[in-house]
C-alpha cells in the first residue's frame, strides 16, 4: 500500500516536471523561431508533446525524434565505454590506496586525483589530442570511423577504425570521472575496514582478501551508486564538452549544431528528452539504490 | 550581547590571534599555492599596466607576427615571450587578460552565490516547515541537474535566441548570472544544517526573548558563527565557477572572440594544435591548471585550518 501511494505521487511529480519543461520548451521556441511557434498554440504543442510527436527539424527536414534518435546511440557507445574504463580502473585503484594508504604509489595516484580534478574535461582532452594523435600520430581525433548497422542501431564497436576512434574521447571522459570516484571509493573503504563486522570477520579468520572484495567493496558499492546519480547532470555535461571536442556526432554535439543553426524545434526536442532522461535515470538510480541498500531489503519483506 | 563572544573559532577572531598566519607558515603546499595564488590575483588586477600588448588594440596587431613560437624556441622573438596566437596577437598579453576575466567572473559569481545561498540557507534553516521543504526539494533538484549543464542549456539557448552579436555584448554579465544564480544549493545546505544546530542554544532564545525581530537574529547572531564553512565553499566555487567559465567559453558560448578568456584561446588554439602549434592552446592550458590547483589546494588547507576538530593544535 505504502509502495503504491510513493509510486503515484513519483509519477506524479515526474509529469508535472514534464509538463513544466514542455511550456519552457514552447517558450523556448518561441524565442529562437519566433515564425514557427507563431503558428502553434500552446495547448496544440503540448497535445503534440504528449502523444509523443516533437515536431519537425528545420534544418534536418526530418521527425525532431528521428533525428535525435539516430544521434543517441554514438551517445550512448562513448558513456558505455566510458562507464567500463572509470569501473575497470576505480576499483583496483581504489583498493590498492585503501590497502596500503601510506604507499608512496598510493600518495602519487591520490596527488594525480587532487590535479585530474583541478583539470577540466576539454584540457585533458587537448593534452591527449596533443600527445596521441600530433605528436605520436596513433589515434585519430575527430568523428566515430566506421560504424557497422543492426537495425536502427549504427554501432562503431564492431570494427577496428570505430575502436580507434572511440578511444581518445572515452580515455579524455574517464580520466575527468575518476578522480571523484577514486576519492569517494578510497574514503568509503578505509570507513569500512574500521567497522565492526569487518574487525569480525578478521578476528574469524577470513582472508584478507575476501574481506576486502566482499564486505569492503559491496558496502561501497551503495554510495557510489547515489554519487553516480547525484552526478548524472554533471556527466551530461562533460559527454557534452567531449562531444563537441572530438566531434562526436552524439546527441551532445546534435545540440550545439541545432543552436548554432537557431533550429528552435530540435532545441525544443532535445530539451524534452533531457528531461524526460534525467527523470528515468533519477528512478532507476533509487531503484538500485533499493536493491542494494540492506535496510531497505529488510523494509519491503515485513 | 555579542555572539562572536561565545565562540572561539569565529573566524575574524581567528585571523586577529595569527593562528591562521602561523599554520600557513607551517604547511609547505598551501604556503606555495597561496603564493601562486596571491601572485595571479595581482598579475589580474594591474593587467592593463603590465601587459606588453593590449589584444583589444588593432594597430598592435600585425598579421606577419602570427603563429610565431614562445621566445625560447627556433623562430622565437623576443619581442613575444611566450609567442603569438594565429592573427598574430601576442601570447602573454592575452593569458593576461583571460586569467583577469577568470578571477574576475569567479568573484563576481561567486559574490552572487553567497548572497543567495546564504540568504535561502538561513531562510530554510530558521523558519523550517514548508518553506524549509520547498527550498530543499528545488537544491536537490538543482544539485543533481548541476550548475555546468544548467549554464549550458540556458546560455546556449540565449544565444540562439540573440543571435551571436548581441549575445557577445552582454556574455560576461550573463555568464555571472547565470553561474551565480545555478550554483546556490552547496552554501544553502551547509548553513541550513548549521543553523539547525545553532537555532536551540541559549544565545538565540535570549535574542527571541528579548524580541529581536527574525531577521536581526539570523544575520546578526546565528550566521557569524556559521561563518567558516561558508569561506571554505566559497573559495572552493571560486575554482569551479572559473573551472565552468573556461568550459562554456570553449564551447563558443562564454566570452566572447575579442574578450580573451582562456577556455576561449584553448578552444581558438585547439585547431592550430592539430598542425603542430603546441603553445596557442596548451600554455593558456598550464595557466589554467595553474589557478585552478593554487585555488583548490588553498581551499584544502583553508578547511583543515577552519575545522573546529584541529582548533587549539600548534601545527
Amino acid at each position: 500500500m505504502k509502495n503504491t501511494v510513493l509510486v503515484l505521487s513519483r509519477l506524479t511529480t515526474s509529469a508535472l516536471i514534464l509538463l513544466l519543461v514542455a511550456v519552457a520548451s514552447y517558450w523556448i521556441l518561441g524565442l529562437i523561431s519566433p515564425n514557427y511557434a507563431s503558428n502553434l498554440s500552446l495547448t496544440q504543442y503540448l497535445i503534440h508533446v504528449t502523444s509523443g510527436d516533437l515536431g519537425q527539424s528545420q534544418f534536418h527536414h526530418r521527425a525532431n525524434l528521428q533525428v535525435i534518435m539516430q544521434a543517441l546511440p554514438a551517445t550512448f557507445e562513448l558513456v558505455l565505454v566510458t562507464s567500463l574504463l572509470v569501473i575497470g580502473l576505480v576499483i583496483p585503484l581504489g583498493l590498492y590506496t585503501a590497502i596500503a594508504p601510506q604507499h608512496r604509489l598510493s600518495r602519487s595516484i591520490m596527488a594525480f586525483s587532487l590535479i585530474g580534478i583541478s583539470l577540466p574535461v576539454f584540457l585533458t582532452g587537448s593534452f591527449m589530442v596533443y600527445i596521441f594523435a600530433v605528436e605520436l600520430n596513433w589515434l585519430p581525433t575527430f568523428g566515430r570511423g566506421a560504424t557497422t548497422v543492426i537495425g536502427d542501431w549504427h554501432s562503431g564497436l564492431l570494427t577496428a577504425s570505430g575502436w580507434q576512434h572511440i578511444m581518445l574521447p572515452a580515455a579524455t571522459l574517464s580520466l575527468a570521472l575518476l578522480p571523484m570516484f577514486l576519492r569517494l571509493l578510497r574514503a568509503e573503504l578505509l570507513q569500512v575496514m574500521h567497522s565492526n563486522p569487518v574487525r569480525l570477520a578478521q578476528a574469524m579468520g577470513i582472508t584478507p582478501w575476501r574481506i576486502w572484495l566482499f564486505y569492503g567493496l559491496r558496502n561501497a558499492t551503495l554510495p557510489m551508486i547515489t554519487m553516480a546519480g547525484l552526478q548524472f547532470g554533471t556527466l551530461m555535461a562533460y559527454t557534452l564538452v567531449a562531444e563537441s571536442l572530438f566531434q562526436w556526432p552524439g546527441a551532445g554535439s546534435l545540440f550545439m549544431q541545432a543552436i548554432n543553426r537557431s533550429d528552435g524545434t530540435l532545441v525544443a526536442a532535445y530539451l524534452i528528452l533531457v528531461a524526460f532522461m534525467f527523470l528515468m535515470v533519477s528512478a532507476l538510480a533509487d531503484l538500485a539504490y533499493g536493491m542494494f541498500n540492506p535496510h531497505l531489503a529488510a523494509w519491503r519483506s515485513q | 550581547m555579542n555572539a562572536t563572544q561565545y565562540h572561539g573559532h569565529h573566524i575574524w577572531r581567528r585571523f586577529r590571534r595569527q593562528q591562521l598566519w602561523r599554520q600557513l607558515k607551517a604547511n609547505k603546499v598551501a604556503l606555495v599555492s597561496s603564493a601562486i595564488l596571491l601572485l595571479l590575483s595581482l598579475v589580474a588586477l594591474f593587467t592593463p599596466w603590465l601587459s606588453p600588448f593590449d589584444p583589444a588594440n588593432l594597430q598592435q596587431q600585425n598579421i606577419m607576427d602570427a603563429e610565431l613560437p614562445p621566445a625560447w624556441q627556433e623562430y622565437g622573438d623576443r619581442r613575444f615571450l611566450l609567442g603569438t596566437d594565429g592573427l598574430g596577437r601576442d601570447l602573454l598579453s592575452s593569458l593576461m587578460y583571460g586569467i583577469r576575466t577568470s578571477l574576475w567572473v569567479g568573484f563576481w559569481a561567486v559574490l552572487l552565490q553567497l548572497t543567495l545561498g546564504t540568504a535561502l540557507g538561513l531562510c530554510a534553516g530558521y523558519f523550517g516547515g514548508w518553506i524549509d521543504r520547498i527550498i530543499m526539494r528545488l537544491a536537490d533538484f538543482q544539485l543533481t541537474f548541476s550548475s555546468l549543464m544548467l549554464a549550458i542549456l540556458v546560455l546556449a539557448i540565449t544565444r540562439a535566441a540573440m543571435g551571436a552579436q548581441d549575445y557577445h555584448l552582454w556574455s560576461p554579465w550573463l555568464l555571472i548570472l547565470v553561474l551565480g544564480v545555478a550554483d546556490w544549493p552547496q552554501y544553502a545546505r551547509t548553513l541550513r544544517a548549521n543553523v539547525l544546530a545553532e537555532k536551540h542554544k541559549d544565545y538565540v532564545a535570549a535574542a527571541q526573548v528579548l524580541g529581536y525581530r527574525s531577521r536581526h537574529i539570523m544575520v546578526v547572531q546565528i550566521l557569524p558563527n556559521t561563518l567558516s564553512p561558508l569561506l571554505v565553499i566559497a573559495t572552493l566555487q571560486i575554482a569551479h565557477v572559473i573551472l565552468a567559465e573556461a568550459a562554456l567559453s570553449f564551447l563558443g558560448i562564454g566570452m566572447s572572440y575579442g574578450n580573451p578568456s582562456l577556455g576561449g584561446m584553448i578552444g581558438f588554439g585547439f585547431e592550430y594544435m592539430l598542425s603542430g602549434l603546441w603553445w596557442i592552446a596548451l600554455i593558456p592550458g598550464f595557466a589554467l591548471v595553474l589557478l585552478l590547483l593554487s585555488i583548490n589546494l588553498v581551499a584544502d588547507w583553508l578547511r583543515d585550518a577552519l575545522d573546529p576538530k584541529n582548533i587549539g593544535q600548534r601545527q
